[in-house]
C-alpha cells in the first residue's frame, strides 16, 4: 500500500489534492486513502511515537476535511453548470425579450451572440444549423435556440435555450391577452384596431416578393404559390395536405430527375 | 378542452414550415374555422399584437389564442394562464423533438438530397401560404369600408420601402382613431 502509507508535515500530500487550499493550524497526517481503517491501523504501528488516541482525533479531522474538501469540489463544480445552463438561458432570454417581427428579424442577434460573441459556433456552423433550422418545422428562432443549447450541453443544455426564448414573449403575450379582453369592447381600442388590421394584412403581403425571390420562386415554378395560395383561399384545402402534397411532389420530381440521369 | 387546444398546436408545431407568416393559414384553420375559439378579427389583433411585441409569432398566437380560448369558453384567469402555457408547450414540443433528432443523428442534413428534394417544391408553397394569409386576412371583418383599403395600399407601400413595422402599426393605430 505505497499510496496509503503516512507522512508527516507534507501539506502537498494532503488529500490526494495539490495546490488544494490548505487549512492552517492543523497537522496533516495523511494522503487520500485515509478512509480505510487499514491506513490507520498502518499509522498506528508505523509510527508509535505519537499516541494512539491523539492519531485517531487528527486522522478523523483529516478525514472531515477529505469530505469537505470534495464537498466544496462537488459544490464548486455544480455552480458551474448551474452557471453554464444560466447563460445558456440569459443569451436567449434576452434574443428573445429584444427582437421584434419573429424569426427572420432575430438571426442576426443570434449570430452576434452566439458566433461573435460567445464563439459557441463557428460561423460555417451557424450557417449550417440556419439553413437546418429553415427546414425542419417550427418556429426558426426555436429551432436554432435548441440547435446551440444542445451542442452545448446536450438535450437539458436546449431545455434551457428553449424556455429561454419562449419565456419573455410568453410573459408579455400573456400579460396583454389579461388585459385586452377587459379593453376590447372599448370603442378607442377598436378603433385604433380598424385602423391596425389592414395594416397588418399588408405588412403580411408586402415581404412576399423579397421571400419569393429568396425562396428560388421563377417564372417556372410561379405556378407553385399561386396554386397553393388559391387552393387554401378559396377551396379551404387544409395547409397539412398542401404541405404534404409539397413534400411528396418535390420527392417524386427528385426521383423522376435521377432515373432520367440514368438512362 | 386543454387536450383539444394540445393537439390543435402539436399539429401547427409539427407542420408549421417556413416560421411565423407561414404558420398563419394553419394556426387560422384551426383556431377561427375549426375550432371557433377566436374570431377572425380577434385572430388579426393577435397578429398585429405579434408584430409589435418581441417573439416569433407561433409562440404569441399559441399564448393569445390559449388564454382567450379557455377564458371565453368561461373559465377563470388561472386556468386562463394554464390554456396558454399548455399551447406554448405543444407548439414548441414538435421543435424540440425534431432539433434533437438533427443534433443526434444528422448534423449533414442540409447536403442530404432528399432533403433538398422535399424542400424544392416546399419553398415555393411556402410563398403561397404566406399569400393566402394575407388572402384570407383581407375579408369583411377587417376591411370595413374604402378607407381600410387606403390604410392598406398606404402600409403596402411603405414597408416595401423598408419602414419599421412597428411604426407603420402605431401609424395606422393613429389613422384609425382619426378616422373612424
Amino acid at each position: 500500500m505505497g499510496n496509503s502509507s503516512i507522512t508527516f508535515l507534507k501539506p502537498r500530500h494532503v488529500f490526494g489534492f495539490n495546490g488544494g487550499p490548505q487549512p492552517s493550524g492543523f497537522r496533516f497526517i495523511g494522503t487520500a486513502d485515509y478512509k480505510e481503517t487499514e491506513t490507520l491501523k498502518s499509522c498506528q504501528t508505523e509510527f508509535r511515537l505519537i499516541p494512539p488516541v491523539r492519531l485517531l482525533i487528527e486522522s478523523r479531522l483529516a478525514i472531515d476535511l477529505v469530505e469537505l474538501q470534495s464537498a466544496f469540489q462537488f459544490y464548486s463544480s455544480l455552480m458551474s453548470l448551474v452557471k453554464q445552463y444560466w447563460e445558456l438561458f440569459l443569451v436567449f432570454f434576452k434574443i428573445g425579450a429584444f427582437t421584434f417581427g419573429g424569426g427572420y428579424a432575430m438571426i442576426p442577434l443570434i449570430r452576434k451572440e452566439v458566433v461573435d460573441k460567445k464563439k459557441w459556433l463557428g460561423d460555417d456552423e451557424f450557417m449550417d444549423m440556419l439553413a437546418i433550422a429553415q427546414s425542419v418545422p417550427g418556429p426558426i428562432s426555436l429551432n436554432t435556440a435548441i440547435f446551440v443549447g444542445n451542442k452545448r450541453l446536450g438535450f437539458k443544455g436546449s431545455l434551457f435555450t428553449g424556455a429561454g426564448i419562449i419565456l419573455p414573449s410568453f410573459i408579455v403575450i400573456l400579460l396583454i391577452a389579461i388585459l385586452f379582453t377587459q379593453f376590447k369592447d372599448n370603442l378607442v381600442v377598436e378603433r385604433i384596431f380598424k385602423g391596425i388590421r389592414p395594416a397588418v394584412v399588408a405588412l403580411i403581403a408586402a415581404p412576399l416578393l423579397g421571400l419569393g425571390k429568396s425562396a428560388g420562386v421563377k417564372l417556372n415554378n410561379l405556378w407553385i404559390p399561386i396554386v397553393v395560395a388559391l387552393s387554401i383561399w378559396l377551396l379551404n384545402i387544409s395547409p397539412i395536405y398542401i404541405i404534404l402534397i409539397s413534400i411528396l411532389l418535390g420527392i417524386l420530381y427528385y426521383l423522376f430527375l435521377k432515373l432520367k440521369t440514368k438512362r | 378542452m386543454y387536450l383539444a387546444l394540445f393537439v390543435s398546436f402539436l399539429k401547427i408545431g409539427l407542420f408549421g414550415f417556413g416560421g411565423g407568416y407561414a404558420m398563419l393559414p394553419l394556426i387560422q384553420r384551426e383556431v377561427v374555422d375549426l375550432h371557433g375559439w377566436i374570431s377572425v378579427s380577434d385572430f388579426t389583433d393577435i397578429v398585429a399584437i405579434s408584430q409589435t411585441t418581441p417573439g416569433p409569432i407561433a409562440f404569441n398566437s399559441a399564448t393569445y389564442i390559449g388564454y382567450t380560448a379557455v377564458t371565453n369558453a368561461g373559465f377563470t384567469t388561472g386556468q386562463g394562464i394554464l390554456g396558454s402555457a399548455i399551447c406554448t408547450i405543444a407548439v414548441s414540443i414538435p421543435s424540440l423533438v425534431i432539433m434533437t433528432l438533427v443534433c443526434a443523428f444528422f448534423f449533414r442534413l442540409k447536403d442530404n438530397p432528399w432533403l433538398q428534394a422535399s424542400l424544392s417544391v416546399l419553398k415555393p408553397a411556402i410563398i403561397g401560404l404566406i399569400a393566402s394569409a394575407a388572402l384570407m386576412l383581407m375579408n369583411e371583418h377587417n376591411f370595413v369600408d374604402y378607407k381600410s383599403w387606403i390604410i392598406f395600399g398606404a402600409v403596402m407601400i411603405a414597408s416595401i420601402k423598408k419602414i419599421d413595422p412597428i411604426l407603420l402599426i402605431v401609424l395606422s393605430g393613429v389613422a384609425g382613431l382619426i378616422l373612424y
